[in-house]
């Protein structure tokens, strides 16, 4: 039997190692594998929540002011409440679109909903396929909505200069995105409120060109 | 077989240049180089997560060529639009491009260290060179306009969409094989 | 699972040309090797004098496609992640036949055209003109095309997934279909010779 191996030609050993090979792929299993959600039960509830990227409202006004763009904000809600209102430079994905999106793996990106709760969902998906820059902005648009568009200004009688700088960022910030700042803490302006009209985006890029999308075919 | 070819063309290029004194090294086994090759395209899925190409790179020349020549023609055409991109990075700045410039680099090695650099014509016996290069011309003619048709050329279809066992690809190889053989006989002058 | 590099961002664009440099002279070196800068090489094929453009081909997809598939089978690579192109049947039907023919005619493919230029070889620039040629008159042929272009889509689709057979199976298959390949190969050349042979006697 050695024998006979060993007068093989290369050529025909080369093709019985091939041919091995495929006998063992017919019983390997999917190659796919990896994307079917087989996700460990412990490794899921071992995912702490500090390992959840979160953004704040201020930092990412402040991104948007200075016209950042190295990150994708992506809209969770449905496109009516997105039409209504949406962050400005944000694109609308809900979360059952976001596998089929060109969200890219390596790219930071930020998630927002109404609330904490839908985002973190997105967030779990993404995670679990992969996507390696994802974060969600904390409190979500509910947040955004309190303390950027519609912050309140602590304003007492005699504010010092501290404060005073903050009341002024804080109404310019919210001016920039079409709030006004509330000068009473009640509850009722909060409500009164109208959500800015959304302009038409001046001259802020909606799509960006990012090097890896580009075209892979030969 | 190696042999026989060696001396086939040993005896064609000796009608063509006056002094042979370097050999050329007789070309490896085929096995062995496909291996080479497949490890080569493998690393390009494995790095990049793309495989080998060859007609994109032209396509993107021809591309910035007409954009240069007549930039309105080229913004409205959307074959040319999508190897120039969006007008954000310079289309020329492109992997493929990169890529072919290498193999002309690699040909040119490989063909030095073996002593297989030499000008000249590749034609078979029975037919002239106006002829071979008429018909190089119009074999180049249309195997750009097929292979802008089919997505992809041998590289970047036949080979890379091959070993990823993609649909279209064993579709355009099968028929490549098949034209081919069709047309060989009808030219068969040209080369045996 | 770290492959596709590029895809998880190890390295960025620029770094990634240089990295298609180094590919390229790597792909250009092997063609040259394989004898695919000899447009009378690549003919051969199709006279059955010669059979290297089917082994070697051959043999790198199975090469890649058994790397690629246990790569992805250990988890190491995410297969989902690798560029498959669109599928259009009657293009890539047609689009083959007419490459085909260019082939016979041309002697040459894109790929293999250039390693020819770099030993030296005219008519591999005239093919080359001529490809150029070709894509330009297709780009403006574009607009009145560009329906077919687009028709019968099928999008991005393998083999397992359209004939619906596990995908190490058609792995097993398509190594078979090798081997046989070449096993044909080597017999058609050996009549060949013998026949050439004869000839001469």
């Amino acid at each position: 039997m050695k024998k006979f191996f060993s007068n093989l030609s290369a050529e025909k050993k080369l093709a019985m190692f091939a041919i091995a090979l495929g006998i063992i792929a017919v019983f390997a299993g999917d190659p796919y594998g990896k994307n079917s959600l087989k996700i460990n039960a412990k490794e899921l509830s071992l995912i702490s929540s500090d390992e959840i990227g979160k953004v704040k409202v201020e930092d990412l006004a402040d991104d948007i002011i200075k016209s950042k763009s190295d990150f994708r904000l992506i809209d969770l809600r449905k496109s009516e409440e997105y039409a209504k209102y949406n962050i400005p430079n944000s694109e609308n994905i809900q979360v059952d679109q976001l596998l089929n999106s060109d969200l890219q793996r390596n790219e930071k990106i930020i998630l927002y909903s109404d609330n904490d709760i839908e985002a973190t969902q997105a967030w779990f998906l993404l995670k679990t396929n992969n996507y390696k820059g994802v974060n969600i902005i904390l409190g979500g648009l509910n947040n955004w909505k309190e303390n950027i568009l519609f912050p309140k200004c602590d304003c007492g009688e005699n504010p010092t200069i501290e404060q005073k700088h903050k009341h002024d960022k804080l109404a310019a910030v919210s001016k920039y995105f079409g709030g006004n700042i509330q000068t009473n803490s009640s509850e009722e302006n909060l409500v009164k409120n109208e959500m800015p009209q959304l302009s038409a985006p001046t001259g802020i890029i909606l799509k960006k060109t990012l090097g890896k999308k580009k075209r892979e075919g030969c | 077989m190696n042999g026989l070819t060696h001396k086939l063309s040993h005896i064609f290029e000796h009608g063509d240049h006056a002094h042979i004194h370097v050999k050329e090294k007789p070309f490896s086994n085929p096995y062995f180089v496909g291996i080479g090759l497949g490890l080569v395209l493998l690393a390009a899925f494995v790095i990049m997560g793309r495989g080998l190409g060859a007609s994109g790179a032209l396509s993107t020349a021809i591309a910035v060529s007409v954009s240069k020549i007549a930039p309105e023609h080229a913004s409205k055409n959307s074959f040319y639009q999508e190897y120039l991109g969006d007008g954000n990075t310079n289309p020329l700045k492109d992997w493929l491009i990169f890529q072919v410039i290498g193999v002309l680099f690699g040909g040119f090695i490989s063909g030095s260290l073996s002593h297989r650099v030499k000008k000249g014509i590749e034609k078979g016996p029975r037919i002239s060179t106006k002829m071979r290069l008429i018909y190089a011309f119009i074999g180049g003619g249309l195997l750009g306009w097929g292979a802008k048709l089919a997505r992809g050329c041998m590289s970047g279809q036949a080979l890379t969409g091959g070993a990823v066992l993609n649909l279209g690809s064993w579709i355009f190889m099968m028929m490549v094989f098949a034209g081919g053989y069709a047309a060989a006989y009808f030219f068969r002058r040209q080369w045996i | 699972m770290s492959a596709p590099f590029f895809k998880f961002d190890y390295f960025g664009t620029d770094v990634s040309l240089i990295i298609a440099f180094l590919i390229g002279i790597a792909f250009g070196i092997a063609l040259e090797k394989g004898g695919f800068g000899r447009a009378t090489i690549l003919a051969a094929q199709f006279y059955f004098t010669n059979m290297r453009v089917l082994k070697v081909m051959f043999t790198a997809i199975i090469t890649a496609m058994l790397g690629l598939f246990f790569l992805s089978v250990i988890g190491f690579l995410d297969l989902s992640l690798i560029y498959l192109t669109p599928t259009n049947v009657m293009p890539n039907l047609i689009g083959g036949l007419v490459a085909g023919v260019g082939f016979v005619i041309g002697g040459y493919c894109p790929g293999t055209s250039i390693v020819a230029v770099a030993t030296g070889k005219i008519d591999a620039v005239v093919y080359l003109i001529g490809m150029f040629f070709g894509i330009f008159v297709f780009g403006e042929m574009f607009p009145s095309i560009e329906e077919f272009f687009n028709s019968t889509a099928m999008g991005s689709v393998t083999l397992p997934q359209f004939f619906n057979i596990p995908y190490g199976v058609i792995v097993f298959l398509v190594v078979l279909m090798a081997i046989g390949a070449f096993t044909a190969a080597e017999w058609g050349e050996k009549k060949m010779a013998n026949k050439s042979l004869e000839k001469k006697v």
